[in-house]
């Protein structure tokens, strides 16, 4: 019996693929910084006139085949309504990772893609139907949807 | 009135609907499992499951695996009903001359009600008066 459990478990071993998470790790944890870079920028003259004011806070993610790790969220203030742009993992289906928009009036998703050679990656705004790339106006649209409509 | 019924023969029998519901179930887990394993290979799958993480996915199946024991339900009561409702017919307009004590109550039902008998109030309840054990 003992021997029949020491059997199993080592083919169970063997029988799973060995992935070394650590890189996958580093580039979305760099994507992550680069978006956020990205966004300060395209807000970068409203945050200097105190219209918009940016700060984060500290997540712990654990994403059950990684040690749970610290990664950054996003906060964008205006006025007293709030705009959270929350990582949720790189671990997920059909994308390298995804950080969730979140908002008064709704969430939108945003996703990692990699590309087909591998060596580029892209954020994309995924909605139902379609995915758009995110760009300054397609950020500026999305932050619309997620805002509250009536003040 | 007349003397013989037909019905469609579309009702489906209990032992059908639960080995539909025992493959759907199946079906569904294998899905889950491809779901579930397309996070680690790195598979592209259906894209309504693009950015889900493993915490998304197992909700998600799980209430597809409760909307579907809500359906095989509501379609094990729907055949109950039309196995129950097709006795009754068939005991009245069968035209036997041997009727037994049911056959009789469902008759005099029939005069009263036809079609129209219910069945919670009126089969069912008369076959709690012939079989009340």
């Amino acid at each position: 019996m003992e021997q029949n459990l020491e059997t199993f478990l080592r083919q169970k071993k063997k029988q799973q693929p060995l992935i070394d998470w650590n890189p996958k790790k580093q580039k979305w944890l760099l994507s992550v910084n680069e978006l956020y870079s990205a966004i300060e920028s395209w807000l970068d003259n409203l945050i200097k006139e105190n219209i918009v004011k940016i700060s984060y806070d500290n997540l712990t993610l654990d994403e059950y085949y990684v040690a749970p790790y610290v990664i950054r969220q996003m906060n964008i203030l205006v006025g007293y309504e709030q705009v959270r742009l929350e990582p949720k993992g790189m671990i997920v289906v059909n994308a390298v990772g995804r950080i969730d928009m979140i908002g008064d009036d709704g969430t939108l998703k945003l996703l990692l893609m990699q590309n087909d050679d591998s060596v580029k990656f892209q954020w994309l705004i995924a909605v139902s139907k379609e995915d758009f790339p995110l760009t300054k106006v397609s950020f500026s649209e999305a932050l619309e949807q997620v805002m509250r409509k009536n003040v | 009135m007349s003397s013989s019924f037909a019905s469609s023969g579309e009702q489906l029998s209990l032992t059908k609907i639960w080995k539909w519901y025992e493959e759907t179930e199946q079906a569904i887990d294998i899905y889950q499992q491809e779901v579930t394993h397309a996070l680690v290979s790195g598979k592209c799958v259906s894209k309504t499951f693009s950015g889900m993480t493993r915490k998304d996915i197992n909700p998600y199946f799980f209430q597809h695996k409760k909307e579907l024991e809500q359906l095989v339900s509501l379609n094990l009561m729907a055949s109950a009903e039309a196995s129950l409702r097709l006795d009754y017919l068939r005991r009245v307009l069968r035209g036997r001359k041997k009727k037994n004590k049911i056959d009789k109550i469902f008759k005099d039902l029939y005069n009263q009600k036809g079609n129209r008998a219910n069945l919670r109030d009126d089969i069912l309840e008369m076959w709690k008066t012939v079989h009340p054990e």
